[in-house]
């Protein structure tokens, strides 16, 4: 094990010993609920400041003799024509290391050089798990960044720094840099969507489920409240038989609409993604392509009509993860349903004025839950479009100017 | 071959092709392993080897054989260049720089 990896472990360990401690002595010593709570909630507070320490400092790991500009240029040419999958951003390059973590690498001049930083990182899945295990699972989150950290030091040092070190060197074919490039870019985009497209199904996958539950409960009590046996134990088990049927064929017949729905999209953005990664596994090792195939040119122009729908996915789950949007959505559904129940208890202990109150006030923020998603939905789609048809503009501005180009030569 | 009327308006994925394989090979082609490897029939090849030999995108050569060798020109990489850097800026979501 390496030096700084046991440190972080001592650490690690150190951390969890102390703040173990301190909630075991509120414990013992009897102290009043609230400071319990506070104990506990201070290894969230840890993990967060963990996440934050290991996230935002970049760390030197290489030096190059180009300027940063060019440094990064070849670097992120480098990791394609390894496999890596690279985002370009002005100053910086955002490099996958697997599912969940991922890499920052930026370039700072230095005398007529530059040097590269590192920060550690995440991919889309990455942050969710991240923010999911602090509010959750706050111990294990604190440690799992912690080791999150030194799995990502090790790659830069051990994977990443020796390809910009020792990699080979550029090609001096403009064509092939231009077609691993642009491979290797089709295929990242093609991932986002995808990954996009599959969070969408299981968050549907996640409402199906809720939706069960509710129709499970609300089946449940208007089976209890409407029958009038005189046996309890039979009229809950009547009820339950009802409510478990109910919402098991809401349950099966809503998960079969949403696989025949979502999962061909998912299939389709797959096939492209196995497209692309061979071809571009293959341009990166020099190979040529089986006779008779379609060029790689041909292949990046079919791409390009398909990127507009990888966009809008990854659109599609921003927009989800749109917190504000959210809570509107989140307080006037939740609402209605609070209403609802309150006029169900109204009708249950024999008050009218607290039914009404309940019903009508339970109607009046479902419609309006309603307007506003339907609202928020063709603000939606209107973007999308948007970005569809000046994407198709875009394509085909550059088409006209590809044949013009092969009509002036 | 030589007749062979060129076509009005080429089809950019064909040139494109074409271009593509014989950059590929990095040498001369034989005219039937061309045509076989861009996947055309032989009437639309003779009228797209006659258009590209007419742009100058590439050349012929008789080798030892006697076969004659479609040859890529300065002029077709070039071309094929250029294309390649407008669909990889399109896909990288960038402006091309037309």
């Amino acid at each position: 094990m390496r030096r700084e990896n046991l440190v972080l472990l001592v650490g690690a360990i150190l951390l969890d010993l102390g703040l173990l401690g301190l909630t075991l002595l509120f414990i013992f010593l009897g102290l009043p609920g609230p400071l319990v709570s506070i104990s506990f909630t201070s290894w969230v507070i840890a993990a967060a400041i963990a996440l934050g320490v290991l996230v935002l400092p970049k760390f030197r790991f290489s030096s190059s003799p180009a300027s940063p500009e060019r440094a990064l240029a070849e670097f992120a040419h480098r990791l394609r024509a390894s496999g890596y999958t690279v985002a370009e951003a002005p100053g910086m390059l955002d490099i996958r290391l697997g599912r969940i973590l991922a890499v920052k690498v930026s370039a700072l001049p230095s005398g007529e050089g530059s040097d590269l930083f590192f920060q550690m990182s995440a991919t889309s899945d990455g942050w969710f798990v991240s923010i999911m295990s602090i509010i959750w699972f706050a111990p294990v989150a604190l440690n799992g960044f912690l080791y999150a950290f030194a799995r990502v030091r090790s790659s830069v040092r051990e994977r990443i720094a020796p390809i910009l070190s020792g990699g080979a060197p550029l090609p001096e074919d403009e064509i092939r840099t231009g077609l691993v490039a642009g491979l290797a870019e089709a295929h990242r985009l093609a991932l986002e969507g995808y990954e996009a497209e599959r969070s969408a199904y299981w968050d549907t996958a996640g409402l199906v489920l809720i939706g069960a539950i509710l129709i499970f409960g609300v089946v449940l009590a208007g089976s209890l409240v409407a029958s009038s046996g005189a046996v309890l134990r039979v009229r809950v088990i009547d009820g339950l038989a009802q409510s478990a049927t109910a919402s098991t064929t809401f349950g099966v017949v809503a998960w079969f609409v949403v696989r025949q729905r979502l999962r061909p999209r998912l299939f389709e953005i797959r096939r492209w993604m196995g497209r692309l990664r061979d071809a571009w596994t293959r341009e990166a090792s020099g190979g040529t392509p089986a006779d008779a195939g379609p060029s790689v040119f041909e292949l990046l122009m079919e791409a390009s009509r398909e990127v507009p729908g990888w966009l809008e996915a990854r659109r599609r789950t921003s927009l989800s993860r749109d917190w504000g949007g959210f809570t509107v959505l989140w307080l006037l559904a939740g609402g209605s349903v609070g209403l609802f129940i309150q006029a169900g208890a109204g009708a249950v202990l024999g008050n009218p004025l607290l039914a009404v109150i309940g019903a009508s006030g339970g109607l009046g923020l479902a419609a309006g839950s309603l307007w506003f998603y339907r609202w928020w939905n063709r603000l939606e789609r209107e973007a999308i479009e948007r970005t569809r048809a000046s994407w198709e503009r875009r394509f085909q501005a550059v088409r006209e100017r590809m044949e013009q180009h092969l009509q002036d030569l | 071959m030589a007749d062979a009327q060129p076509p009005q308006r080429p089809d950019l994925y064909i040139v494109a092709r074409l271009l593509e394989r014989l950059w590929r090979d990095n040498a001369p082609m034989l005219k039937t392993r061309l045509q076989v490897a861009a996947n055309v029939n032989y009437d639309v090849f003779s009228r797209y080897l006659a258009w590209m030999l007419a742009k100058g995108l590439v050349s012929l050569e008789n080798s030892p054989d006697g076969h004659e060798r479609v040859a890529l020109t300065a002029k077709g990489y070039e071309a094929y260049r250029r294309l390649v850097q407008w669909i990889n800026e399109v896909v990288r979501e960038r402006p091309p720089e037309l």
